[in-house]
């Protein structure tokens, strides 16, 4: 369990995060809902160490190794599927490289440049970069976006796999409650901004402990 | 820089060069015609046939070479300082308040200037390398630093949060960022190059050099020498840029 409490952010004049209070189920996977624009992106650069908070606590959070999905894909335009890939990793990762490429049903395109690549595809490589890295710490910042339904579904399987290996934290941005419904251990919804958390749900638990 | 290449394609840009060189050669045609004196305004057969003449002496194959290897060097040891004086530059202000002033003199003093001062300093053989690696360094320094300033953000962040190492961050990110921005000045700069040495040449005198053979034909009064001169450098200019405009395409695939 990670606890982050008061973060505060505005962008000059602009508030966008007024005291955001979580508590981040640790191992698990945590959703951020929110209307577009509230900040969901801002809380998550804060987290990751790009951008100074205001005010507040992140409890520990910033200092795990963590792994970044950004929202835009960020990939190396004059670099191939695989070095993008290999980029994040150590040397002499090939083995690795091959496995994630699988994993994210990329193999056919593994020397494809990214402007080869459709949106979806680029979005694969941009979480299959993420989830490359071991990590405590996941920040996916809407990984499952402009992919269709049969692909989404084996990357959400390989995302769960994935936090289940490393017992990591995920916090996951999304704006799809059945994405939320399906994935999250917890999820929280922020209201529009200056942001508040708005709404905590947790999974129900059938299990008979 | 895109979008200059592709309106030519579009407008016929190669039919319209083709009929402007036509054009400037009957024009001088005409003029040789009317003014006829050999010694002033050769027609621009009279120029070709004097490079015909030439091609078949070993000795022009000599003083081309030479100047085109003057230029060669100099062009990649001033890439080859550039480059990370650039790149150092770009990720600390302090080396680049420190180099400042050298770019700045670099560009502003005149040419000429430079090549007299150079003269006084350095051997003969030695100055058009000199000169030129004055004038040209700082354009290329400039280049290198534009395209580090223009470094993208988001790259760099991602780079950040993955914690990629200093030799990462240069191989995969502002070596290329820089060599995209290079690759739009390297054929200019190449050309300003080689007007630099042959300038040096001509006033330094080294042993063998077309600045030398320009020299020597204006001092006998030799305009078609002068002009077969400028022929073959213009063809010469004409032939790298050509060669460094396939090499970037061939090496620039992930691009459009
Ligand atoms: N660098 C910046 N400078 C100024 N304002 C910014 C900056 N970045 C974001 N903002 C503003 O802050 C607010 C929150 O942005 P943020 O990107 O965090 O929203 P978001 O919840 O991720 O939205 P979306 O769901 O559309 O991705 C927006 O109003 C945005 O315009
Ligand atoms: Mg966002």
């Amino acid at each position: 369990m990670y606890k982050i409490s008061g973060i505060k952010k505005s962008y000059g004049s602009l508030p966008v995060l007024a005291g955001i209070d979580m508590e981040l189920l640790a191992p698990g996977i945590n959703c951020l809902m929110g209307p577009s624009g509230c900040g969901k992106t801002t809380l998550l650069k804060i987290i990751a160490g790009l951008l100074p908070a205001d005010a507040g606590d992140l409890g520990g959070l910033g200092d795990q190794p963590l792994s970044v999905c950004f929202q835009e894909d960020r990939l190396l335009p004059w670099r191939t599927v695989t070095e993008n890939i290999a980029l994040v990793l150590p040397k002499n990762s090939k083995e690795k490289v091959a496995q994630v490429l699988t994993d994210a049903g990329l193999t056919a395109y593994a020397n494809n440049y990214s402007r080869e690549l459709s949106g979806g595809l680029k979005q694969r490589v941009n979480l299959a970069r993420a989830l490359a890295v071991p990590a405590a710490l996941y920040l996916l910042d809407e990984p499952f976006k402009s992919l269709h339904e049969e692909g989404k579904e084996e990357l959400m399987e390989w995302l769960l796999a994935r936090q289940k290996e490393q017992n990591a934290c995920v916090l996951l941005i999304t704006h799809d409650p059945d994405e939320a419904a399906f994935l999250a251990d917890r999820s929280f919804t922020l209201t529009d901004k200056p942001a508040k958390v708005d709404k905590i749900e947790d999974r129900r638990s059938f299990g008979l402990f | 820089m895109k979008g200059f290449s592709d309106n030519s394609k579009k407008y016929g840009y190669k039919k319209w060069t083709i009929g402007s060189v036509i054009g400037l050669l009957l024009l001088w045609t005409a003029i040789a015609a009317l003014y006829d004196n050999v010694l002033v305004i050769p027609s621009p057969l009279q120029v070709v046939a004097n490079i015909g003449r030439w091609l078949m002496e070993p000795k022009f194959y000599l003083i081309v070479g030479t100047s085109f290897l003057r230029a060669v060097i100099c062009f990649l040891v001033a890439l080859l300082v550039a480059v990370p004086s650039g790149i150092w530059a770009g990720l600390n202000p302090r080396v680049q308040g420190v180099l400042s002033p050298l770019v700045s003199l670099g560009k502003s003093v005149p040419t000429l200037a430079i090549i007299i001062l150079v003269l006084i300093w350095f051997s003969s053989s030695m100055t058009p390398l000199v000169v030129s690696f004055i004038v040209i360094w700082p354009l290329l320094y400039d280049n290198v630093l534009a395209g580090m300033a223009g470094t993208d953000q988001n790259l760099l962040e991602m780079a950040k949060v993955f914690k990629l190492p200093l030799s990462k961050h240069l191989r995969h990110i502002y070596l290329p960022t820089v060599a995209q921005r290079l690759k739009g000045s390297v054929a200019a700069t190449f050309s300003l190059g080689v007007k630099v040495i042959i300038a040096g040449e001509v006033l330094g005198q080294p042993r063998i050099g077309i600045g030398n053979s320009l020299q020597i034909a204006k001092v006998s009064l030799d305009a078609a020498g002068v002009m077969a001169w400028v022929m073959v450098l213009a063809l010469l200019v004409a032939g790298v840029e050509g060669l460094l405009r396939f090499w970037t395409k061939k090496n620039y695939k992930w691009q459009d």
